[in-house]
Order: C-alpha cells, then sequence, then structure tokens
C-alpha cells in the first residue's frame, strides 16, 4: 500500500496546502464542517472545480465527507499537519544528537591531547 | 517565523570550525559519531556500512539495524566549501530521489571556536511553493490553531 505510506502522505499533505485557495477552504472549514456548495459560494468558484480541491484535500486526508441524502458534508481533520510538524521535530531531534556527538567526540580529542602534553 | 518547512539546529562547539568541518566528513570519525547520535536517540547505533565520498557529486551512504531492519541513508554533496559550508541532499527511502531533501550544515567561526548551524529543507519544490504564496506555512498552522481554539 503505497499510498498509506508516511512520506508520501506527507508529500500529499504539502501539495494540498501548496495552493492558496485550499487553505482558504481549510480556514473556512476549520470553523467547521460544511456542505460541498457552502464551501463553493464564497470563493466565487465553480462547483466543479471546488470538488478537485476537495479530492486533493481528501487524498491528503485534510478533510473527510460523509453524505447526508444528496448533500456531501466536508469535515476538517488536522492529524496530517501533525504528521509535518513531527517530521521537523523528529529531524531536529537526529541533527541535534548528530552535533552534540561530533562535539562530545572533538572534545574526547581535546581531552587526549592534554594528558599527553 | 520561517514560511519554508525545514528543522533548524545550532550548536556552539569548542573547536575549531575547521576541525568540526573535517570530523563530519572523514570517515572513521563520521561513523563514531554518528553511532553515539543514534544511541542518544535511543537506538543502537549498530551502522552496517558507513561511505563518504567527499567532493561534490560524491556519494555518501550509511545504514544502520534497527529491529531487525536496515535503515538505509544516502544522498550527494552539493557544496563542500571548507571550513564553512557543507550542503547535501538526504534521502531514505527510493521514492525520494526525485525530489529529494536538502541539508546544509554552515560552520561561523566564533572566538577561538565556532557555530554550527543545520538546515534540513523539506522537498525543495514543496517549500518554494509554500513561501511563494503570500500567508504562507507558518500563517497557515496559525489560522488553523487559532480556528481550532475559538
Amino acid at each position: 500500500m503505497r499510498g498509506n505510506r508516511p512520506t508520501k502522505l506527507l508529500d500529499y499533505t504539502l501539495m494540498a496546502l501548496a495552493d492558496p485557495l485550499r487553505r482558504a477552504m481549510l480556514k473556512r472549514l476549520a470553523r467547521g464542517e460544511a456542505r460541498v456548495t457552502e464551501l463553493a459560494h464564497p470563493f466565487s468558484v465553480s462547483l466543479n472545480s471546488v470538488s478537485k480541491h476537495i479530492k486533493i484535500l481528501e487524498r491528503a486526508r485534510l478533510v473527510d465527507r460523509r453524505r447526508v441524502g444528496r448533500e456531501h458534508i466536508i469535515r476538517f481533520r488536522p492529524e496530517p499537519l501533525d504528521k509535518v510538524q513531527d517530521w521537523i521535530t523528529k529531524q531536529q531531534a537526529f541533527w541535534r544528537a548528530g552535533l552534540e556527538a561530533l562535539d562530545e567526540l572533538l572534545q574526547r580529542e581535546d581531552d587526549i591531547q592534554e594528558r599527553v602534553k | 517565523m520561517t514560511a519554508s518547512i525545514e528543522a533548524r539546529v545550532t550548536h556552539r562547539f569548542r573547536a575549531s570550525a575547521e576541525r568540526v568541518y573535517d570530523a563530519w566528513l572523514d570517515p572513521g570519525k563520521a561513523q563514531l559519531w554518528m553511532e553515539a547520535a543514534l544511541v542518544k536517540l535511543g537506538l543502537a547505533g549498530d551502522t552496517q556500512r558507513f561511505e563518504i565520498d567527499a567532493r561534490v557529486g560524491g556519494k555518501f551512504f550509511f545504514s544502520d539495524m534497527r529491529e531487525g531492519t536496515e535503515a538505509r541513508h544516502w544522498g550527494t554533496y552539493l557544496e563542500l566549501d571548507r571550513p564553512r559550508k557543507i550542503a547535501f541532499t538526504w534521502i531514505t527511502e527510493e521514492s525520494q530521489e526525485a525530489e529529494p531533501s536538502k541539508v546544509a550544515l554552515t560552520i561561523e567561526p566564533d572566538g577561538e571556536g565556532c557555530m554550527a548551524t543545520i538546515v534540513h529543507e523539506l522537498r525543495s519544490e514543496w517549500a518554494e511553493y509554500v513561501s511563494r504564496v503570500e500567508s504562507g506555512w507558518g500563517a497557515m498552522l496559525t489560522a488553523v490553531d487559532e480556528s481550532l481554539v475559538g
């Protein structure tokens, strides 16, 4: 299941967030779920276009939809944003550990030099 | 607040910029501190392969065992400017080859020691996108956070 791998999902998240209209849609959805028609209205774009944007957000799992009668209700899912933050936190921990370990190695070299003197 | 998606860390060394630069690229030393770093992170630090070809366009590869699986890391050196800067791509699986993340280590002399900064930038293509648009990534997160709180 390639599509479920975290790095792929991270790509989808970043791609979904790269578009100003999709970010505006997410901001609207962060205030509460909305019907597709409601979501299209403030942005003066066609339903067809909004539908495409929603698909990209769905692929990134930033939104999900449920059906109520003939209406589709779109809801914001903030979890993928946490994934991006997780990546940043994880990489920071990795490189911080690297620099600290490198520093300790150089300090040990200095200690050995001192003892030789 | 930064517009690109990056992880940034800074560390002050008592050692000179030259020593930090050289220890980063010396295969024997780099393996030692990388193993120690992995241990700091709670991993075994059990490296399998460790290779450095320290020239622009040259590659590095290292792997360590994590619960029976080999965690691999590789990339290409993009910039080598002793003792100021080492830049390289950073890849942990084949699917990232086309659009790798980039790491830059900059080393500024500071008294007898130096200040080292690592910036790990996620997929330059997306980072560029995000920084180009007006509100940017940071503003997005803030807006979403505020809406959730409110």
